[in-house]
């Protein structure tokens, strides 16, 4: 492969694995959480942090909370050092309201920083923060 | 078919629009700067002039707020060789200094970009305010 063609598909897979990541979230499938992340990753969620086998049982039970939820991905920047890269990704999360027919929900912005490493199975994330930008809770209508 | 060369300068005209909201979300007017060739044309509630005419307004814009995140969607890439038009949908959220009011703006940005010596440059701007909330 040319190395503009493996650049392009290093950076389309890193696109790719936080993209998997969220709709990982979404459809509660935490072995696929899990998957994007190396076993001994650290992440720092602003609303909680540790190492991703700890925090993977902080998402679920967050998440667990509602009723369902959406991150919209928006802005993303990576750049990669051969086997190593660095991203951030801007996130609009939707968070809905269990019980609510007429749609409450908690909006959160937040900027994921990655550090992602090469493996054999592919590209994963070893280092997390999540800063949160805003967050807004939204009531029912009326 | 599109070459590999094109999807680069795609992608590299996709990180330069990210870079410039970056910039901006992180109140780095440098990288701000870089993000435009000396003299671009600008036109947007901040400034209808010069890029430099907007990097004059952009801070004591920026003040007004405790955050913000320019929010883009996909932006619409067109390459042309050293030339490119983009057109990018983005939500901008400003949260106030007041504890967290949040006032949206959604705009697009209609750029024309040029390869030079330094990469990609926008040498045209126009902001496109589509609603505010």
């Amino acid at each position: 492969m040319t190395e503009l063609l493996r650049e392009l598909a290093d950076r389309q897979a890193i696109r790719d694995l936080v993209t998997r990541y969220a709709c990982a979230v979404d459809r509660r499938d935490f072995d696929a959480v899990a998957a994007c992340f190396t076993p001994d990753a650290e992440t720092d969620y602003t609303f909680f942090a540790g190492p991703i086998a700890e925090v993977l049982e902080k998402i679920r039970a967050g998440v667990g909370g509602f009723a369902m939820t959406m991150h919209v991905l928006g802005n993303h920047l990576a750049e990669v050092r051969g086997d190593t890269a660095t991203s951030e990704t801007y996130a609009v999360c939707y968070h809905r309201r269990p019980g609510v027919p007429d749609g409450a929900q908690l909006v959160v912005a937040m900027r994921y920083l990655d550090e992602l490493v090469r493996t054999p199975a592919g590209w994963r994330i070893r280092r997390r923060r999540a800063t949160v930008e805003w967050q807004q809770h939204e009531p029912p209508r009326a | 078919m599109t070459s590999a060369r094109d999807l680069a300068a795609a992608l590299a005209v996709c990180d330069l629009l990210y870079r410039y909201a970056r910039g901006v979300d992180r109140r780095d007017l440098d990288l701000v700067r870089s993000c435009f060739a000396p003299g671009a044309r600008y036109d947007g509630a901040l400034a209808s002039g010069t890029v430099a005419d907007m990097l004059a307004a952009l801070p004591a814009a920026m003040a007004r707020y405790a955050a913000t995140l320019h929010f883009m969607g996909e932006p619409a890439v067109t390459i042309d060789g050293d030339a490119a038009t983009s057109e990018t949908p983005t939500v901008a959220y400003h949260v106030l200094r007041d504890g967290g009011t949040l006032r949206t703006v959604a705009v697009r940005y209609v750029d024309r970009l040029e390869h030079g010596p330094d990469g990609w440059r926008i040498t045209a701007r126009r902001v496109l305010r589509c609603w505010e909330s």
